[in-house]
């Protein structure tokens, strides 16, 4: 496929109505074609969120019910871990054309350890997880903290200490937060929170 | 011990966050928030309440087992879930015409006779933002067979039959509507 033939079918392509092979095939030009690829990005960025000007309407009576029944029980191991979510999630990836479905079913790679207070006490958990894009997943369960800024930091294999990200805490007191890191940081072996002061609040080990 | 009360105070990215981590209550609250969202996306495109609640279904069950793929810098939690829904409903469709479009269904969204206040025809800007004041601005025509191509997940065809339109025409004021609005965001932004 050429540049002419790609933006025939742009827009069709753009509104989601290019059906296989077709839409393969225009994905694949768009890949390297940097032209084409910003073409479609910005046809499709308006025709996905002109979807907002849809109406509204109240769904028949039990959906709730059976949409839940349908998205099934969350997995066993991570239910009742910690008990809400708060903060800004940033799942940082890379550059990628394609949409979230070509990720579909990949096997996550995750390595988990448990992040202990000062005291010693368990506050939660995190995961380094390779799936979708590399990433840390910092899940806290934990009395209402003060407020102010906290910041994650992972620690290479050399034993230096890399901030990853940092959020706000505010009157909610357990949260998930996220945050992509680069690949390398996967192999990290260990994990700590620090507050606006310098202060380490809690750590994780991946080795232990 | 859960608290869906403050699950429900959560922005949409960090409900969606909650839900990748597979926190059952964060799935009711995700569900309640953006059920009717999504449920009148599909139903507008689909013409077929039965057929647009599977859809409504099929999308929150796609939007649980790929939460960890949202990536934020490509679109709001919400567009990210209509487009979902639009590209299942769509799929639906080539499959199973459910019934003939009925113009009434976008109400003021899409005037179907001439000489209407194009004021009328204006979408909630507060949901769109720049966009919409953008699409408000299109010749009623084009504005039209854009959203007839957009919310409404009708083909080029489809839009010149409901149109009356040739084809040519219809791809045209299609084609011409998207990179004008295309052009008038990347300049605002």
């Amino acid at each position: 496929m050429n540049c002419d033939e790609f933006q025939e079918q742009v827009d069709d392509l753009a509104l989601g109505q290019l059906e296989e092979p077709r839409r393969s095939t225009a994905l694949a030009h768009a890949t390297g074609c940097q032209s084409c690829q910003t073409l479609l990005a910005g046809l499709g960025g308006v025709a996905d969120r002109l979807l907002l000007a849809a109406p509204q309407l109240e769904p028949p009576a039990g959906f709730e019910s059976r949409a839940l029944a349908r998205m099934g029980a969350p997995t066993a191991s991570r239910t009742g871990r910690w008990v809400t979510a708060v903060a800004a999630v940033l799942i940082v990836t890379a550059g990628a054309v394609l949409w979230w479905a070509s990720n579909d079913d990949a096997a996550s790679d995750v390595v988990a350890a448990r992040i202990e207070a000062a005291d010693d006490v368990a506050i939660g958990a995190v995961e380094l997880r390779s799936t979708p894009t590399p990433h840390v997943l910092v899940m806290i369960d934990a009395p209402r903290p003060d407020p102010g800024t906290r910041t994650c930091e992972l620690q290479r294999e050399d034993g230096t200490w890399v901030p990853v990200g940092s959020w706000e805490v505010d009157d909610i007191a357990a949260g998930v937060w996220a945050v992509g890191i680069a690949p390398e940081l996967l192999d990290a072996t260990a994990m700590r929170i620090v507050a606006d002061d310098g202060t380490v609040l809690a750590t994780a080990d991946f080795s232990s | 011990m859960r608290h869906p009360a403050r699950l429900d105070r959560l922005p949409d990215d960090a409900l969606l966050a909650a839900l990748a981590v597979g926190e059952r209550d964060a799935a009711a609250v995700f569900v309640r928030r953006f059920q009717r969202r999504v449920f009148g996306l599909a139903v507008t495109i689909v013409g077929d309440v039965g057929l647009a609640d599977d859809i409504a279904q099929m999308t929150f069950e796609r939007a649980w087992r790929h939460a960890g793929s949202y990536d934020p810098r490509r679109a709001g939690v919400t567009t990210w879930l209509l487009t979902i829904t639009r590209n299942l409903a769509i799929d639906a469709m080539r499959v199973r015409r459910a019934a003939p479009f009925d113009p009434a269904t976008l109400g003021a969204l899409l005037p179907v006779s001439g000489g209407v206040d194009p004021q009328q025809a204006a979408v909630d800007a507060d949901q769109l933002g720049r966009l919409g004041e953008e699409l408000d601005a299109l010749p009623l025509d084009q504005r039209r067979a854009v959203l007839l191509a957009t919310v409404a997940g009708r083909t080029a065809l489809e839009v010149a039959t409901i149109e009356g339109v040739p084809l040519g025409t219809a791809k045209t004021r299609i084609r011409t509507g998207l990179r004008r609005l295309r052009a008038a965001v990347e300049v605002a932004t």
